[in-house]
């Protein structure tokens, strides 16, 4: 009976097999670029059709439905352009290393800040020059946001979304403490030890605080292997006057005393000060916890307020607040995002260069700052949203004092070399001055690499 | 083995009567007890997923934690399932999955009756190149392979997913080798007195033999098919080309994570196999019915 | 492994003898052997020559000797570290997992009804999509809030930092391991069905009790089963990759940085592919070297009932 069945089943599977086969060759697509012959537009004369495409890991299609954007407010008055856009949905780098190294690169891929160096560097990306984007418009775009775009003077990139680093925090929890939004340091620490309690409500100045059986935390953000960490720490160092070099002279300078002292203070409330809690490396770390009403400051971009305002609002009243500073530094936060750019090999660069101009414009812009993803670079149109959601005032603040991360073509070692030492020192057992001092020669390697290119 | 306990206590049944009974009352009450209490433990994470797939979003991470949501966000599943374009997604991985499987059984089973049973100058060599072929870390040979596959047009298309499943997988072939070993000889050599060429022996004898390991197989195979991830992912431009797990990443934003619909497709993304491998379970455990040397 | 008679073949004084056997043995391997020809060889050896060149996926690939090894071996702190804490992961999953795996066969390879429900519901985690339910893991492990240790306080032991403790996040990953054992269960499984139900009778006709039958029947039976977990265990989980790039990226200090997550941090985040394709080709020398000893000590203590010593 069994024998039967499986003799069925091997001949319905090849049959099917067999159907399927062939029409899987059959619909092999054409290669990625040309597609020739387009749709007449009625009553103008047939043109052929390039079809353009863009990349990027951000779900443009879900949030502002980017498709449908481009074919009402950009396709009619390019008739010799077609769009396509996907979204790849996850493990950006190796898709993105296994096309470039392939040649299957699309025409407008989506890099993060601290690539374009690299890329830009390697001629991967196409120079926008004056006559794709106007002098003007570029003057419109935050410092940091703009030099994020540029390496070496020239511009090689336009923003998708560019972020700053504010705390979001939990106004009801700060409310009953009966505390403010720390601004120094020293607020800091004592306005979170009055937020952190354990079980039986003794804070960490208490002698009998229980360490293991915290009820509430303060403070939390993304800390410290990975890209995403080592940008949120830097600020803290910049703010007490550190650098991890200095872009002129190219001197080293992450071991010294100030980014030294930064450090021990990351390093300090977590393990005498107790207001930050060593579990926050994880995914559903400050994410969850802050919605989760366990933790009540925590650091965050302005990415963020799209989830805030809209898809996931809390269930309770929030805000946003800058960085604490030490009592002598200044407000200084850290700008990241993702740029678009344009593959200088791509055979349409004629129909794609027009593109990115037009992801610099007023229309793009703000079509695209409307959906909450970030922020889009240019400080008149982001000025504009500040009705609709008045929490980006801080963000804005922070964009105009903010930095952008260090702009090498070897960034990528640099930042692994800082987040291993940020690890070691603020969630491990070394001191600032050891692990900071073992990244100060590899960070000097890398620079050292690049001026060798 | 306690089919074989089974035995014994029809030897010692007429010795000790009620006391063997309860023994085995006992025992089985015990096995069912354990089994149930160490089950629980190992779906612990799925009753929490489960949970967390009806939940609002802002109370998944609430502490003390709560197993029963309140409210129940039924809407979840319709709304990841539509979001992730689940239908179609599904009939791709539907697709990849069968031809996929039935390329790696019937290659495998084919490729593994050489490796177990004929001798041939080289084999052992061979087998330890095969064997070796799953010893170097994908990433490395992964751009290699991608740039062969663009030289061969292939990009963009199920190819590179299929045609390959029809040369045989190592991993297959080296737990076929197993079983296939471990089936008498005396078997193959009756065939052969019958005028049984290999062919015949491979498809007579060895095949319906090893049903419960040729059955393993498909449902690894399916499983693992169903759960691709990295190849679709650079292979495939076309996000409607897409398999289902790639669709399950359309809820890992670029810095926040639709935890409710993560769970909730993953909840029913799992369902297909998992209903699968219920009743193919037969077929590995209780199937065969043999011939007089395994009873 | 190596009889007589095939060694006769190999090395045949004279001429090669091409029975009949050896061409059916040949065309039955055929499709392995094309399909490795065409897929897989020339990426491999590809592979050997980026482990020999500088390559960042944009530039073609440049020359530079053993370099790559050199450094690999004189100045990478982290390649010693990560090669420690795979062995430390290797040594613990391998032989816990199939233990445990054995006996969770053993335990569901019985004719009561409902056992249909048991072994799916063990076999589950192994269906499950890796990223979804890593990331449920992590929340699983946090020390505060997660229900490990939620679970592990309300039965009043103390909840350890996992992945959050350099010294409890590999036991984290351990754990996880045998959570999935499922797929090893379920080998076994097939495997205690291929053991002659003859061979049991006979046992007891002997007056063998249930101990003596599990170890002069079935394990000896099972021997060429356990010897494909131990072989594709230690395989695989020399390559332990995707559970800590989901849930750690290696955090931490290091402590959970695997071989592989290191190969791919640095062929995908440095851009180093070539210092990869060497890392990648250390590995290989080891995995293979350890499975070279396994199958040689393999002909002491596995027994094929269809291998007759020729």
């Amino acid at each position: 009976m069994e024998k039967l069945s499986r003799r069925n089943f091997l001949k319905l599977a090849s049959a099917g097999a067999g159907v399927a086969l062939l029409s899987a060759c059959g619909a092999q697509t054409q290669p990625a670029t040309q597609e020739p012959g387009g749709e007449p537009v009625v009553g103008e004369p047939a043109v052929d059709k390039v079809t353009v495409e863009m990349w990027t890991p951000h779900p443009l299609e879900d949030n502002i439905g980017i498709t449908e954007f481009m074919a009402e407010n950009y396709l009619p008055d390019h008739p010799d352009t077609d769009f396509l856009f996907t979204r790849v949905p996850s493990e950006w780098e190796q898709k993105f290393a296994t096309a470039a190294a392939g040649g299957t690169l699309p025409d407008i891929f989506a890099v993060d800040g601290i690539n374009l160096p690299t890329f830009a560097n390697r001629g991967l990306t196409a120079e926008l020059s004056d006559a794709v984007i106007p002098q003007d418009i570029l003057d419109d775009f935050y410092p940091p946001a703009r030099a994020e775009m540029q390496f070496r003077g020239k511009t090689y990139a336009t923003v998708l979304e560019t972020n700053s680093i504010a705390l979001r925090i939990n106004v009801d929890k700060m409310n009953e403490a009966g505390v403010e939004p720390p601004e120094t340091w020293d607020e800091l620490i004592t306005t979170g030890q009055a937020l952190t309690y354990d079980i039986n409500g003794n804070h960490p100045n208490d002698a009998a605080f229980d360490w293991n059986a915290v009820r509430q935390w303060a403070f939390e953000q993304w800390c410290c292997l990975g890209e995403g960490s080592v940008w949120m720490v830097l600020p803290w160092i910049w703010m007490n006057g550190g650098q991890v070099y200095d872009s002129a002279t190219r001197e080293v300078t992450i071991d010294a005393e100030p980014a030294v002292e930064a450090i021990q203070f990351l390093k300090d409330i977590i393990n005498v000060h107790k207001i930050w809690p060593k579990a926050g490396m994880a995914e559903a770390g400050p994410e969850g916890t802050f919605y989760g009403q366990v933790v009540v400051m925590s650091a965050t971009g302005a990415f963020d307020l799209a989830n805030l305002t809209e898809t996931n609002p809390p269930e309770f009243s929030w805000d946003i607040a800058k960085f604490p500073r030490p009592a002598d530094g200044q407000f200084i936060s850290g700008v990241g995002g993702w740029l678009f750019s344009a593959n200088r090999d791509g055979q349409h660069l004629e129909q794609t260069l027009p593109i990115m101009a037009f992801t610099t414009t007023d229309t793009w812009q703000l079509h695209t700052s409307k959906f909450g993803y970030a922020l889009t670079g240019r400080r008149s149109i982001a000025e504009q949203r500040l009705q609709e959601v008045p929490q980006l005032a801080v963000f804005l603040e922070a964009m105009e004092s903010g930095r952008a991360r260090p702009r090498s073509s070897q960034y990528p070692l640099i930042t692994d070399a800082l987040g291993q030492a940020f690890d070691e020192a603020i969630f491990g057992d070394r001191t600032p001055e050891e692990a900071l001092g073992d990244a100060a020669p590899k960070i000097a390697d890398a620079l050292a690499r690049e001026d060798a290119e | 083995m306690a089919a074989q306990d089974i035995q014994h206590s029809t030897l010692s049944r007429t010795r000790h009567f009620s006391w063997y009974r309860v023994q085995k009352t006992l025992s089985k009450v015990l096995w069912y007890f354990f089994l149930t209490a160490l089950g629980i433990i190992f779906s612990l994470p799925f009753f929490w997923m489960l949970s967390s797939s009806l939940k609002v979003e802002a109370r998944i991470w609430i502490y003390p934690p709560q197993w029963i949501p309140n409210p129940i966000l039924w809407q979840n599943y319709p709304e990841a399932l539509d979001l992730m374009k689940f239908w179609q997604l599904l009939k791709n991985t539907l697709f990849l999955t069968t031809v996929g499987t039935f390329g790696i059984v019937l290659s495998s089973s084919w490729v593994v009756y050489g490796f177990a049973r004929l001798n041939f100058p080289g084999k052992n060599l061979l087998f330890m190149v095969l064997l070796s072929t799953m010893m170097l870390p994908g990433q490395v040979t992964m751009v290699p392979q991608f740039i062969l596959y663009k030289e061969l047009n292939w990009i963009n298309t199920y190819l590179p997913l299929l045609v390959p499943a029809f040369f045989g997988s190592a991993f297959y072939i080296f737990l076929l080798r197993q079983f296939y070993m471990g089936i008498p000889r005396e078997l193959d050599d009756a065939a052969k007195i019958d005028g049984c060429g290999y062919i015949g022996i491979w498809w007579r004898i060895i095949m319906p033999l090893s049903k419960p390991a040729l059955a393993t197989v498909t449902v690894f195979s399916v499983i693992n098919g169903w759960n691709d991830f990295l190849w679709p992912l650079i292979i495939l431009n076309d996000a409607n080309k897409f398999n289902l797990s790639l669709g399950l990443a359309t809820f890992r934003g670029m810095y926040s994570t639709q935890w409710g619909y993560l769970m909730a497709a993953s909840v029913v993304i799992l369902l297909p196999p998992i209903i699968l491998y219920f009743f193919a379970q037969r077929l590995i455990v209780e199937g065969i019915a043999l011939t007089g040397i395994k009873g | 492994m190596l009889s007589p008679q095939t060694f006769k073949q190999f090395s045949g004084k004279g001429k090669l003898k091409f029975d009949r056997e050896a061409l059916w043995g040949y065309i039955f391997v055929a499709p392995w052997v094309i399909g490795f020809l065409v897929f897989t060889l020339g990426p491999v050896i590809a592979s050997i020559g980026l482990s020999f060149s500088d390559y960042d996926f944009f530039a073609p690939p440049k020359f530079v000797g053993l370099s790559n090894y050199i450094e690999l071996f004189t100045r990478d702190r982290l390649f010693l570290l990560s090669l420690y804490n795979t062995v430390y992961y290797v040594i613990f999953s391998v032989p816990l997992g199939i233990i445990f795996a054995f006996l969770l066969a053993l335990l569901l390879n019985v004719k009561l009804p409902g056992m249909n429900i048991y072994r799916t519901v063990f076999y589950l985690p192994a269906v499950t999509s890796g990223v979804a339910v890593s990331l449920l893991w992590i929340w699983l492990f946090n020390p505060q809030f997660g229900l490990i240790n939620y679970l592990l306080r309300s039965i009043g032991l103390p909840g350890p930092g996992w992945l959050v403790d350099p010294t409890w996040s590999k036991p984290a990953f351990i754990l996880m391991s045998l959570w999935g054992v499922g797929g090893t269960a379920v080998i076994f499984l097939a495997g205690l069905q291929g053991v002659p139900t003859s061979l049991y009778e006979a046992a007891v006709i002997d007056g063998a009790n249930t101990w003596q039958k599990f170890r002069h029947v079935t394990i000896p039976m099972m021997t060429p089963v356990i010897f494909f977990n131990l072989v594709m265990g230690l395989i695989g989980s020399f390559q332990v990759f995707t559970s800590a790039y989901v849930m750690t990226g290696g955090a931490p200090q290091n402590s959970t940085l695997f071989y592989v997550l290191y190969l791919f941090r640095q062929a995908f985040r440095l851009l180093r592919m070539g210092y990869a394709a060497a890392m990648a080709w250390v590995l290989f020398v080891i995995v293979i070297l350890l499975t070279l000893i396994q199958f040689r000590l393999s002909q002491k203590w596995v027994y094929y009932e269809g291998e007759m010593m020729r």
